[in-house]
């Protein structure tokens, strides 16, 4: 039987009707008015209904749904006509795919269902990551954006891929004949076939009219540009952050957005342990406050312009130590001196064993952490010399060039690639706009019709990923393939598949790269004999590694290229304030920025959602005037920053360790200026539902566009920038924030942290003392362990069955965000929006609290005879100027002694024989008592029904049509009035017996696993069998590190911490 | 003809018992249609040759070929004749195709080119020239079967539903009404004649009570009993009231029209295919699920034909939704999903699994599903599908641990550190799926 699967929303599309199309186009459901709207209206009391005739409807309407419910709802059920073999309707199949798109780099497993995608984590088994970040892992859902393009369209109107090939071969083929140029703009492209694809374009059109353009919208060419004047080669070597003892990185964000960052993560959190053979030690000099900087041991703030002053400092004193040569030219001014002679003297007494790294695109300073490197011995060691990263290879002159090109007329064509974004991304998008102009055919491969490819003639969308074939080549001797994991949901086509048409090849992309490999399989040794084997070998495991070195670079380091680059590094002195521009976690260089998981997801440092903001330093702020304590209640100034001619108004929050007399400001924000269709979570939304509009109609975006700020310096985009004035507006603006206390106030029970000297050389007591509670025995006072005060029975699970249990290492945790969304995608959790975020009834199941040191401690206030109140009043300040920080996760504890049941008028929230705290939505009746009597506060109640409320109808995905797809059909979606909370995963650990049970084999560990733990990156989180003596869990909770969460309220939780051990 | 359609029934049920007895296949057994059928020709025919033949047929051919239509191979009627003059080139092509085709004969050549695409070359057949003979002389004898005409409505005997038959009851309360309003109107006319009577005789008239004062007077004579009836009454309806309200969202019964008139009893029952060979996922997964349309085409490419016209019919949807052309034998591609009607409902809060209680419960599907296999022709909701009946069923069901690993382990945990409490459990020697946590919220709702 032919296989012809084809996906409907529903039986009027697959019809066509006319009512379908007119209500695809007018994307939301007419505007209905929520009870809140109705009561607010102030002429309620003009209606005509009085109060008989509201009776008489009520008793009308309760009749009427009475008998309505007696009727059985005819539900319709349409199996597969030809069922494939590998799908079992109600079983999940799994995929190994790759995430690639031009930025981030990720192996992952992804879950289906039906055929399906609906959950991905990392695929630690084969790939370079352990987990994979949030931006990856939320990807998921982008797949089911319903703006995305579903189709060809040529000059904004829809057509056909035949006619495509037809219009634009004609145009092309014209264009070749005449001698004119073609030009492909496209992300960094690490696929071994698509380059070959491309040059089999590039040669049907023939010689000297095709040439490729690469364009990073976050550019790392410094890189190649500093090994290049360094050792005469423009690579970016493999950095190996394994065997780094001591780790210094200035400004390089690797734990977010730093070159191949998931696989970074993993290899340095490998190193965290405090128990393995030894501990990483972590440096991070930055001026703003990045998920880097907060889990660094020692953290230095500087000004961003001082960036180069400290690598030559650094330089300097390693050179002193290393007996090596010292640069000159700036001065170590203003510099944290005493700070980087430890460095040094760390990093000299690490020779060979440790890493310097540098996240600027200054190619001078690039040169100099080089040298510090090389002076360390790094080159070989640390940093591969026979292993190259393919990534970040983007060059600016070369678009710059392209731009000059355009306007000057000599581009005839231009193909933008999918995955970049120009019109949007370039610092000087204008003048790419305009030059976009001159072009006379302009072809766009993007999957939605964004700012660029709004402006392009010819669309070609290219798949999501998730529905494409690809290879990839991250590194040298790692090979990787891209699987579809679902049939296309639109009518879109690989990039790569049209160019193969276009250059009059009738094979698929598909059939293409099995060519291409069955070459590369003639060349490796190692592989199966069989290529067939060896194909369906690496489509399963997703990835395959092949012996293989190259020499980066031959020449010896050269130290001139050194003293070259400090004499240039001038410091920059300039009035006002630096601004430092970054990614975000969440919504990374704006292609994330539709994705409403993502905006959701708080930021790991400032816990701010949906929002961009500057960040400043609390002390600043202060002195400015702004609004400091950010709440419901209280939002923030709004305030005009100006630099360079360029004004921006933003709102502006406290951030401590912010380097004072800088401020910073996240990328990636305001898309979609011209209302251009991208996505719907990318608007502002109004309070009660629908789209906040300006003067003329139009959807405001979300933030402000910070990319026309960045500097273009000698060929390299510098995402800094100096003298900025910041002024107040007088307005203000409301900021969703999920956390707006900063410290812990001395509650010592819930982040315990020591460090590694006293670790390693004290007993238990020393870190984690177990907690005493008073009391009174024979007329004594005495201290008792919390173990032996109980309110309630013990429940009997200890010992018995399963008890299931979690253990988190607050040593490991980076506090990234992976697992929140993970979560989402899992449990089906509804995203609530900024309004609802702002008044605290956020839904996340899984938080991760962000807690900053303070200057003032009891003891300290004791001593400065403070009074108590006052003592804690200081206490609730974090440190401004570089406090330390500490994530954790918190998500119900599933106390053996719940709270939370014992409160519950109607059983809806009991205990299981297997430890579980478990919800049931049905019987809940929404008195909130349990989120009340809960001390961890992480219950969460459904005040609104998401999935039908129009508040929600821009952000909830579960309100769109295709974005329902990704929800899991083994977890209810909550509605309104029922309490929820983490179940930790109940639907697979019930999956999970029953495969045991069916197999008839013990329940091993890591036959279960929760989400959260799927997603982390970092085996910060460990889950499974308390009962278990061999399971991990077990051997995590006896170490001497295991303490619990307000352990003195005696509530006997099931999830434990480990206590932080920072490397000091 | 009725009487002889009786009686073909009952040969026909004998053979499927003498087929069923022989073969535990059930691929033979669904072939006690096409044995029916060609029973009642041997009616007409006589030798015991010829049936031998039958049996050399079904054995050897019949999984490919039939005497009158083509499948995978071409309809073996007028054979004789086509092969006419080449009778021991025939009877090596049976034996041996391979060596037929190379004797480079024309005829065999175009059979080749015309067939071997459809179905591949016809394996050959371990059957000797006289078993051969018998086999031709089967298919020259063969006759269409008489066709079951007695019922065209409906594609199977569906059993009559019999209802209280209530015609004798209306006649009777009929009758009686006339007589009571005869005897009303009798004794109102009397009245009006005594009255009349009095009237001529000057005397007053005596006024006849309303009903109304009359049932009043009748209900305070009466008012321990009214009183009784009364709260008889009022019971009725708060308990037939409350039963009702109780009902709401319980469809037990439920037995919707389906796009196919699929019989369960004909195949689960008669033809003794299991449960599982179509809701296969039900071995593996939560749902049981609806066959795909490709798994009836398992037994429905060689089974074309319904026991009636209509059971035709209902083959023939099959066909159209896989997209089979039945003339050549082969998919055309255009599938035409069946659009079937969702019987059992569960809320949405409620998760049920079908492996877990079929493979590892080991519950038989008729204590869910009734006995679909006997009772039921379309697809129905036997069981009422509340919490309760599930609960129920959870609190007296022994868990079956026997030779299960994974109960092994979790036994050894009780034995070793179960409390007191819990050792109870195992005090009457069975352990049910309430005890191992079978009443707990979150095992179904989550």
């Amino acid at each position: 039987m032919a296989n012809s699967k084809k996906y409907w929303v529903g039986l009027e599309e697959l019809d066509e009707t006319k009512e379908f199309q007119e209500a695809q186009q007018n994307e939301f459901a007419p505007e209905g008015k929520s009870v809140d709207q109705f009561l607010d209206e102030t002429d309620l009391d003009k209606t005509s209904t009085n109060r008989r005739d509201f009776l008489k409807f009520l008793g009308f309407s309760v009749t009427a749904a009475t008998v309505a419910a007696c009727e059985t709802p005819v539900i319709h059920s349409i199996p597969y006509v030809n069922k494939p073999e590998q799908i079992t309707p109600g079983l999940p199949t799994f995929y190994a795919s790759t995430y690639f798109d031009g930025v981030d780099y990720g192996s992952v497993i992804v879950r289906t269902r039906e055929g399906r995608p609906i959950f991905m984590r990392g695929n630690s088994e084969h790939g370079l990551n352990r987990g994979v970040n949030a931006r990856i892992n939320s990807s998921i859902l982008s797949l089911y954006d319903s703006t995305r393009l579903q189709g060809p369209k040529i000059a904004g109107e829809k057509t056909t891929w035949g006619e495509i090939d037809q219009k634009l071969g004609a145009e092309i083929s014209k264009i070749a004949e005449n001698g004119g140029q073609v030009r492909f703009l496209s992300g960094t492209n690490i696929s071994p076939s698509t380059a070959a694809v491309v040059e089999r374009f590039s040669t049907s059109l023939g010689e000297g009219v095709f040439e490729e353009v690469t364009y990073d919208p976050i550019s790392f060419s410094s890189i190649r540009k500093a090994n290049e004047a360094s050792f005469g080669s423009a690579v970016i070597p493999d950095y190996n952050f394994y065997d780094a003892k001591v780790i210094a990185s200035l400004g390089a964000d690797f734990m977010n957005s730093w070159l191949l960052d998931t696989e970074y993560t993993s290899r340095y959190v490998d190193r965290r342990k405090p128990s393995g053979e030894w501990m990483n030690k972590h440096y991070q000099v930055e001026s703003r406050m990045s998920l880097t900087g907060s889990n660094a041991d020692v953290r230095m703030p500087i000004l961003p312009s001082q960036e180069g002053a400290f690598a030559v400092a650094l330089h300097n004193e390693v050179a002193k130590l290393t007996s090596g040569s010292r640069l000159s030219g700036t001065s170590s001014e203003g510099l944290p001196m005493e700070g980087i002679t430890a460095l040094a003297k760390d990093l000299a007494d690490n020779r060979g064993e440790c890493l310097v790294i540098s996240g600027s695109n200054d190619p001078d300073i690039q040169i100099v952490v080089n040298s510090i490197n090389a002076m360390l011995g790094n080159y070989g060691s640390t940093i591969h010399t026979n292993k190259e990263v393919f990534l970040n290879q983007g060059s600016e002159e070369s678009v710059q060039q392209l731009i000059k090109d355009m306007k000057a007329g000599k581009v005839d064509a231009l193909i933008i690639g999918s995955g970049i974004n120009p019109a949007y991304s370039l610092p000087n998008a204008d003048e790419f706009v305009d030059a976009m102009s001159k072009v006379k055919v302009l072809v766009s491969f993007s999957g939605s019709e964004d700012e660029t490819a709004s402006r392009c003639t010819y669309l070609c969308p290219d798949s999501n990923y998730l529905e494409s074939w690809n290879d990839l080549k991250p590194k040298t001797g790692h090979y990787a393939l891209v699987q579809p994991t679902i049939n296309r949901l639109f009518d879109t086509r690989q990039f790569q598949d049209s160019f193969l048409k276009w250059s009059g090849e009738e094979m698929s992309y598909h059939d293409f790269i099995r060519g291409q490999w069955s070459l590369m399989h003639g060349q490796t040794a190692e592989a199966p004999i069989l290529f067939e084997e060896f194909w369906y070998h690496t489509v399963r495991n997703g990835t395959v590694s092949i012996e293989e070195t190259t020499v980066l670079w031959e020449g010896e380091f050269s130290y001139e290229a050194a003293q070259r680059a400090a004499s240039r590094l001038k410091s920059t002195s300039a009035q006002g304030y630096e601004v430092e521009l970054y990614t975000k976690v969440g919504i990374g260089d704006g292609r994330h920025a539709t994705n409403p998981w993502l905006q959701e997801l708080p930021d790991p440092v400032s816990k701010v959602t949906w929002d961009n903001y500057i960040a400043m330093n609390p002390g600043d702020l202060e002195a400015e005037g702004f609004n400091m304590h950010l709440s419901q209640e209280k939002p923030a100034s709004l305030v005009t920053l100006t630099v360079d001619g360029k004004e921006l108004t933003l709102p502006v929050i406290p951030q401590p360790g912010q380097k004072k007399g800088s401020v910073s400001v996240a990328l990636g924000y305001g898309r979609g200026q011209n209302n251009e269709n991208i996505g719907r979570a990318a608007y502002r939304t109004k309070q009660y539902g629908g789209y906040e509009t300006d003067a003329d109609g139009k959807m405001i975006p979300i933030g402000k566009n910070v990319f026309p700020l960045v500097t273009l310096k000698g060929g390299s985009s510098i995402y800094k920038t100096f003298g900025a004035t910041i002024t107040d507006t007088g307005e203000t603006f409301p900021i969703a924030s999920t956390q707006i206390h900063h410290t812990l106030m001395g509650r010592d029970s819930v982040v315990k942290e020591t460090t590694l000297s006293v670790y390693k050389n004290s007993p238990k007591e020393a870190y984690n003392p177990p907690h005493q509670l008073a009391a009174h025995e024979d007329g004594k006072n005495i201290k008792k362990d919390v173990e032996e005060f109980s309110l309630w029975e013990e429940h009997p699970v200890a010992n018995v069955g399963h008890k299931w249990g979690a253990s988190i290492d607050l040593s490991t945790c980076i506090g990234c965000g992976a697992c929140v969304t993970a979560c989402h995608m899992e449990n089906n959790v509804p995203v609530v929006g900024k309004d609802e975020i702002r008044r605290g009834r956020d839904m996340h199941w899984l938080r991760i609290d962000r807690y900053y040191s303070s200057d003032m401690s009891l003891e300290k206030g004791a001593e400065q005879g403070m009074g108590i109140i006052e003592t804690y009043g200081e206490m609730e300040i974090p440190e401004y100027d570089n406090p330390s920080t500490v994530h954790m996760p918190m998500m119900c504890q599933h106390c053996n002694h719940a709270p939370c049941e014992t409160v519950c008028p109607v059983a809806a929230t009991t205990h299981s024989n297997e430890g579980l705290n478990q919800m049931t939505y049905n019987r809940c009746i929404g008195t909130r008592y349990c989120a009340n009597n809960c001390p961890y506060k992480v219950r969460r109640f459904n005040w609104f029904n998401y999935k039908a409320y129009d508040k929600f109808a821009e952000v909830n995905p579960s309100q769109d049509a295709m974005a329902r797809m990704v929800l899991n059909p083994d977890v209810t979606v909550r509605s309104r009035g029922v309490m929820e909370k983490c179940s930790m995963c109940v639907q697979r650990i019930q999956a999970g017996k029953l495969e045991a049970k069916m197999k008839g084999v013990p329940l091993r560990d890591g036959m279960i696993t929760s989400a959260c733990k799927d997603a982390c990156p970092t085996d910060g989180i460990i889950f499974g069998d308390l009962n278990d003596s061999t399971s991990q869990v077990s051997k995590e909770v006896a170490d001497d590190r295991t303490y619990y969460a307000l352990e003195e309220t005696g509530v006997r939780p099931s999830v434990s911490y480990q206590v932080k051990v920072r490397n000091v | 003809m009725s009487y002889f359609c009786e009686k073909f029934k009952a040969i026909r049920i004998s053979s499927t018992v003498g087929m069923m007895q022989y073969s535990g296949k059930w691929l033979a057994k669904l072939n006690t249609l096409l044995s029916g059928l060609v029973l009642l020709s041997l009616l007409s025919t006589s030798q015991l040759h010829a049936q031998d033949g039958e049996k050399l047929f079904k054995a050897n051919c019949s999984s490919c070929h039939k005497v009158d239509q083509n499948m995978t191979g071409p309809a073996l009627k007028g054979v004789q004749e086509r092969w006419a003059g080449k009778e021991e080139l025939l009877y090596l092509w049976i034996k041996n195709p391979n060596a037929a085709i190379e004797t480079g004969d024309s005829y065999v050549k175009n059979l080749y080119n015309e067939w071997f695409p459809k179905g591949g070359l016809m394996p050959g057949q371990a059957v000797n020239d006289e078993e051969i003979t018998a086999i031709l002389d089967y298919v020259k004898n063969w006759e269409p079967p008489v066709r079951e005409v007695a019922d065209t409505s409906t594609p199977d005997a569906v059993p009559v539903e019999r209802g209280l038959d209530t015609t004798w009851l209306f006649i009777i309360v009929f009758i009686l009404l006339i007589m009571i309003f005869s005897l009303l109107s009798v004794r109102s006319s009397l009245n009006k004649l005594q009255n009349s009577m009095r009237a001529a005789e000057g005397l007053e008239i005596v006024e006849e009570m309303s009903f109304a004062e009359k049932a009043k007077i009748f209900l305070w004579q009466n008012k321990v009993y009214v009183s009784l009836a009364g709260i008889f009454v009022v019971v009725y309806f708060v308990v037939s009231g409350y039963e009702a309200l109780m009902g709401i969202g319980v469809y037990q019964g439920y037995t919707p029209e389906q796009p196919i008139a699929f019989n369960h009893t004909l195949h689960a029952g008669e033809n003794g295919v299991a449960c599982v060979y179509c809701h296969h996922s039900a071995l593996k997964s939560k749902h049981a699920g609806i066959p795909s349309a490709n798994i009836c085409m398992n037994c429905h490419k060689g089974i074309n034909q319904g026991r009636s016209e209509a059971g035709t019919a209902e083959i023939m949807k099959i066909y159209e939704a896989v997209g089979w052309d039945m003339e050549n034998q082969k998919y055309t591609g255009e599938e035409k999903p069946i659009q079937w009607v969702k019987v059992h409902n569960l809320p949405d809060h409620a998760y049920f699994n079908h492996a877990q209680h079929y493979v590892v419960g080991e519950i038989e599907c008729q204590e869910c599903h009734g006995q679909i296999q006997e009772e039921y022709t379309v697809a129905g909701q036997y069981a009422p599908l509340t919490m309760g009946w599930c609960i129920n069923c959870h609190n007296e069901t022994e868990v079956k641990m026997e030779g299960n690993g994974y109960y092994d382990e979790i036994h050894e945990r009780l034995k070793k550190g179960g409390k007191e409490e819990l050792k109870q459990y195992l005090e009457d020697g069975t352990i049910t799926a309430r005890e191992l946590g079978g009443w707990e919220c979150a095992k179904c709702h989550y």
